[in-house]
Formats: C-alpha cells, structure tokens, sequence
C-alpha cells in the first residue's frame, strides 16, 4: 500500500520521466553504434584477409624470383604482431607446401575439399585453442590451395573497450540527466512554488499580497493573473462584509439597548397587570421590528449570493410592474402623490420573479416615501439594444450630489430616523437585485425638483431547462 | 384538534407548547427529527408544527419520509430559513404553510387555524356570503344589501379570501402572500392601506361592520363585533 508515503513532488516526477525517456533513446543509440561498429571491425578483419589471400594467390601464379618460404616467411614476420597472420600453401593435390604464423598446427584437414567446391574464397571463423578467435580464409590458387589466418583478438579487444565505454558512461549520463531533468523543472515550476508560498501567507486577514507576475504571459503567469483577480475579488467581499457585520451590530444594539432598558426599568418596582401589560406589548412592537431588520439583512445576503438557478424563469415586465404599481397606487393615493407609467416595451427578463418584485418595489416605495403631498411619482421603461430601462422618476425633496452614492450604502437614511421609518436596506437590495440579475441602477437627482432612479436590466430568454 | 410540536431549542418548545395549550390544543412535543418520525407514524395527529432545522433529521426530511409511508397529516414549517427558496422547497414536499422565525405567535395560531379550516373544507361554491354581503366568484360581482359594489381585481381576490376565512382572523403576512405573492413581505404593514379602501367600499355606508382590525395581528370579516379570536388573544393568561 502506498499509504502514508509522501507523494513525489512534479518536480521530482518531470526529471524521472525526462530520464526516463532520455535513457531509452540513449539505449537505442548506443546499440545501434556498437552494432554498426563490431560490423565494420568484421569487415576489416576481412578485408585485410582478402587482401592477404590476393597477394599470395598473384605470388603464386607469377612468382617474384622470391622462394615461396622466403615469401611466406616475411610476410608472416613483417605483419602486426596483433593481428597473429598465419599463411598456409598446398599443392594442387593438396599436400601442404608450407604453413606459418599462427596456421602452424592448424592446417586444413581436408584440402581437397576447397579444391572440389569452394570457388568464392570461404571465411570462417576458428579457435586454434589460444584466447584469440581467428578469421580463416582458404581459397584456390591456380597451381594449388591457399589458406590466410587472422587473430580476431584486435577488433574484439577494440568491440569490448567500446562497450565498456559505454556501460561506463551511461550511468553517468543517467545522473547528469537527472540532475538537469531536475534543475530544469525547477526552474519551470518556480513560480508555482511562488504562488502556493503567497497563497500560504493569505488570510481572512490578509488579503493585501499578490502573487508576482513575470510579464511574461505564459500559462503560469496566466494563472497568477488570475488568482490576483481573485483574491482581489476575495478582498472586496471580505471589506464588505466586515462592514456590513460592523454596521448591522450597531444598527441591532440600539434597538436592543433600548429593549434592555425597557425591561430593566418596569422590573424595578412591582406594577400593576395593567402596567405590564402595555409594557409586553410595547416589547412585541421593538421585537417585531428587529426582526424585520433582521429579514432585510437576510434578503441582502442572499442576493448578493445570485440567482438561485431553480427559480430563475422568464418574467414578462410589463405584468410584473403593473402588480407593484397595483400593490402601491393606495399608499400613494393616501399620501395625496399621483402614481403613474407611461407606456412600456412588452419585454421578458430572464430573472427571478420574487426578487424583481421586491426590486421595484423598494424603488417604488422609496420614490413615494420621500415625494410630499401634491407630487408625482412616474414609471417610465425604455428599450436601448439588448437592455430595458426603467425609470423611476419623483418630484420629491432630491438628494444632493454629494450624498447620491451613499443611498446605496447599508442603513443609510436620508433624514432623520424617526421621520421616515425603514430597515435602510431598500435600496441596497434593490441595487443588489439588479447586480444579481446582470444589471445596475443609477441615480440623477436635483435637490427641490426630485430624483429619478434608472434600472438597467438585460433582456434575454432563458434557455429552455436541460430534460 | 391533536397537534405533534417538533423543535429542538428547549425555551421556543416550551413557550409555544404552553401557548397553544392555553389555546385548547393538544400538544405532543418531540426534539428530534427521529422521535417527532416515530411519534409521527404512532400517532393520529391533526397537525405536524416542524422546525426545519433539526438536529437527527431535518424538517424537510422528516416530512419527505413520512409522504413516502404515506402519512398525509397536513404540515406547518417554522424556520429561522426565511428565504423563498427555502419556503418553496417546504410547499413542494407537500407542506400546507411555511412560516419564517421570528413569528408572531398570534400569526401562528391563525395559520394552524386557517389549515385546520382548509382541510375541513376545500373551497368550492362559486358564492360566498355573510350577513348581507355576497360575492359571486364566477361572475366577479359583490353586493352589500343588494347594492352592486364596484371593485378593483385585487381588491375582489382580497375580499374573497377574507370571506373564504370568515370568522377567523387572518395576518397582514398571510393577505400578502395569498393575495399579492412573495415579493411583498417588507411591505405588509401597508396592507392597511388596502384595508381601508375596501373598508371604504363595503362597510361605510353599512350596518353592521363587517371588517374588524385585531390588533397586533391582522384582520376578520365577521358578523360580531368582536371577534372570537381577539377575545382570546395572548396578552391573557389561562
């Protein structure tokens, strides 16, 4: 079992395989060397053979006024002493003439055998019981049979050392390819060394470091790109949400501060039932709108979190903002602020119906909240290519253009807070409804003459749910 | 009626346990989703009240078992989840009502109320009457004294469902889902104003009132003056 065995690192992994296959390419070559070069080493061992054989034969047939032992004689002391020459002559009937060198006592035993078959001169390979192997040639003469000897010991001498040479040096390329097998992968995957050290030093807490790029645009500077989008994106999020807790504990400590307060002050003596009971119903009230805070933080939580593709579906615009407009045409009548819209592209957005509801109403709600009595709260909605947008336009008090970014910060009230009542999350919901579903939501607005809030959604139909 | 209470916090199972008893229900209570599955399959109850967040099994799972043996016992969720998707996934395993924490009390009793009612009853006449108001469902008309009254399309489907649950109170959170959908919730405080139209249309110019606001928790067409549910309401001790 390789269980519990530390696993080998790519590093390691890359220079085996690159030794690996270094090592069977090598294998092949040298075989291929030796074979060519032990081939050539025969050839030359026959070739002086044949040349030998030549000489003689011509000797023979001429003669060079030399006596045929003299002949024999020189030829067989002026050779190499390596290559161990041997000449031997018969007659045409076959009776050894002269033998020399190292032929002496390895005559032919049957030389009428070359002189009834053999035409081509014949080379075999002999063993004259030294360590040497020899190369024996015999072949006709015009008046006679000649017989040429050499010592293989030469070439194979040369055929071992060459192999020696090899098993030597292979062993030693084999750990100078791993070496540099080794340092190369190195070298390549330094950088992924570089991004898990950083990845190791980033926390919650520590979103500030970036993994180095080279600039060079490669595969793993690609990644490292990459992973910096991503912390950075991490880093938004965490900064967001540490605010958002921040903000949301102030915002429940004083309601609860003052519950505490409440309670603590009717303990303090004994009170009617009377008493008690308008203080519990009071408690129920601050209790209820707790919870309500505690609701729209949720519902921000969750559409920051996207779309649940399950309850995503094609909503008809036109349909959707009539049921809001439906919901809220009392609320304005009761202020005395006219409610109305203008006509509307019949469009479908690909989204969630529950949140694009809540998304026009927040903004609706808003729009009226803040209109005062004898004003106009409009509903205008506009094609412009693949987006629709809609307007929510007031003539209510405005918002200063200092102030206009910080609607849409969490628990931000235009006002005072008893004045208009409100979780101060309607409009960051609405503007995260809108991120959720691909789109966004801009304010203009003039103090004294109203605002007017624009959302801009992508249309599109869904496509249709995989079977 | 016979309700089995499933809740693991131990202050939540008390007081609600004791609040519903004081309102003359029985009351088995489990902390599991494993023993409120046994009590479930042992005994006949009128009402599952399941937690969704339970230690064992959840709510989901523990009702999801019991439709699989075929227990049709109608179901109630409360959970701290208050998310649509959440309540959604609750109806679809077959749950009669979703009800997200913190709830009022009062909002629970008329939701156990108004399933209890559900099923003895499935709606199913086309006309609905009381005391001199009628409603015609198929013909979308509504009289008060015989006098035609004139309403909008939401305000018809609002007073059908009050009629639907004459008698008994229902909450500003259940109008608002029933009538306008999930999407409205942060807004059902202005239901009132809704009220007061339909208050306007069917009621000013008549004896006797018919639409009564109970306070803290929502409204109820009824005949009386005062209507059976307020009588009753939480602040009074047993």
């Amino acid at each position: 079992m390789a269980l519990g065995r530390a696993p080998l690192s790519i590093q390691t992994k890359w220079a085996v395989r690159y030794t690996a296959a270094l090592l069977v390419s090598i294998c092949i070559f040298a075989y291929y060397v030796y074979a060519r070069i032990e081939r050539n080493l025969e050839q030359d061992a026959r070739l002086v053979l044949e040349l030998q054989a030549q000489e003689l034969v011509q000797e023979l047939g001429e003669g060079s006024g030399e006596s045929l032992t003299e002949y024999v004689e020189r030829h067989v002391a002026s050779a190499e002493p390596g290559v161990m020459l041997g000449i031997a002559v018969y007659d045409a009937a076959g009776k050894l003439l002269i033998a020399q060198g190292s032929l002496q006592g390895h005559t032919l035993e049957d030389p009428a055998e070359v002189v009834r078959g053999r035409t081509t001169p014949a080379v075999y390979p002999a063993d004259f019981g030294d360590r040497s192997g020899y190369l024996v040639l015999a072949t006709r003469a015009p008046n006679g049979i000649v017989q040429v000897a050499v010592s293989q010991h030469r070439f194979e001498e040369r055929a071992r050392h060459l192999k020696w040479v090899m098993v030597l040096a292979l062993p030693l390329l084999l750990l100078l390819t791993l070496v540099t097998g080794w340092l190369l992968a190195r070298g390549s995957l330094r950088p992924i060394a570089q991004i898990t050290a950083t990845a190791r030093r980033i926390t919650g807490a520590n979103l500030d470091e970036r993994i180095p790029t080279t600039g060079s645009g490669d595969e793993l500077d690609q990644l490292a790109a990459t992973l910096n989008d991503m912390i950075a994106r991490l880093r938004e999020s965490m900064e967001r949400i540490g605010q958002f807790s921040a903000d949301a504990a102030h915002e429940l400590r004083t309601p609860l501060a003052a519950l505490r307060s409440q309670i603590e002050v009717t303990l303090e003596k004994e009170r009617t039932p009377s008493e008690y009971r308008a203080v519990l119903s009071g408690l129920v009230e601050e209790v209820e709108t707790l919870g309500d805070a505690v609701h729209a933080m949720l519902r921000l939580a969750s559409s920051e979190a996207g779309i649940d593709p399950a309850r995503r579906a094609s909503v008809a615009l036109l349909p959707l903002l009539d049921e809001v407009m439906d919901f809220f045409e009392p609320v304005a009548n009761e202020n005395d602020v006219e409610l109305r819209r203008t006509s509307c592209p019949d469009v479908s957005i690909s989204g969630d119906p529950t949140w694009l509801r809540q998304l026009f109403a927040n903004l609706l709600h808003n729009a009226i909240k803040y209109t005062p009595a004898g004003g106009r709260v409009t509903i205008e909605a506009s094609l412009h290519g693949g987006r629709i947008a809609v307007r929510v336009r007031d003539t209510g008090v405005g918002i200063p253009k200092g102030e206009q970014e910080r609607v849409f910060a969490r628990f931000h009230r235009t006002g005072a807070r008893q004045e208009v009542p409100g979780s101060g999350l309607g409009l960051p919901i609405a503007r995260e409804i809108a991120r959720a579903h691909g789109g966004s939501i801009e304010l203009e607005s003039t103090p004294g003459v109203g605002s007017t809030f624009t959302i801009w959604l992508p249309l599109g139909e869904i496509a249709p749910p995989a079977p | 009626m016979k309700i089995l209470y499933v809740e693991d916090d131990p202050v939540a199972r008390e007081y609600i346990h004791k609040g519903l008893r004081e309102h003359g229900f029985v009351v088995d209570v489990a902390s599991d989703g494993k023993t409120g599955f046994e009590r479930a399959v042992g005994g006949a109850y009128d009402l599952l009240l399941l937690d969704v967040m339970l230690p064992e099994r959840d709510g989901f799972d523990l009702l999801r078992e019991l439709r699989n043996v075929g227990i049709e016992t109608p179901a109630l969720f409360l959970s701290a989840r208050g998310e649509v998707t959440d309540r959604v996934k609750g109806l679809n395993l077959g749950a009669d009502d979703y009800l997200p924490k913190p709830f009022a009390f009062a909002e629970l009793l008329a939701r156990i109320r108004a399933i209890a009612r559900r099923r003895l009853n499935e709606p199913g006449s086309g006309r609905l009457t009381l005391a001199d108001l009628e409603l015609d469902v198929q013909r979308h008309t509504v009289h008060r004294a015989g006098k035609a009254i004139e309403l909008t399309p939401k305000e018809f489907t609002l007073l059908e469902y009050l009629l639907r649950n004459a008698g008994h109170v229902v909450s500003r959170t259940m109008i608002t889902e029933k009538v306008w959908g999930y999407g409205f919730e942060t807004y059902s405080n202005l239901i009132d104003v809704h009220m007061n139209h339909l208050r306007r249309k069917i009621d000013r110019d008549f004896e006797p009132k018919l639409l009564h606001t109970v306070k803290g928790v929502g409204y109820v067409l009824d005949q009386r003056n005062a209507p059976r549910e307020e009588r009753e309401g939480i602040g009074r001790s047993a």
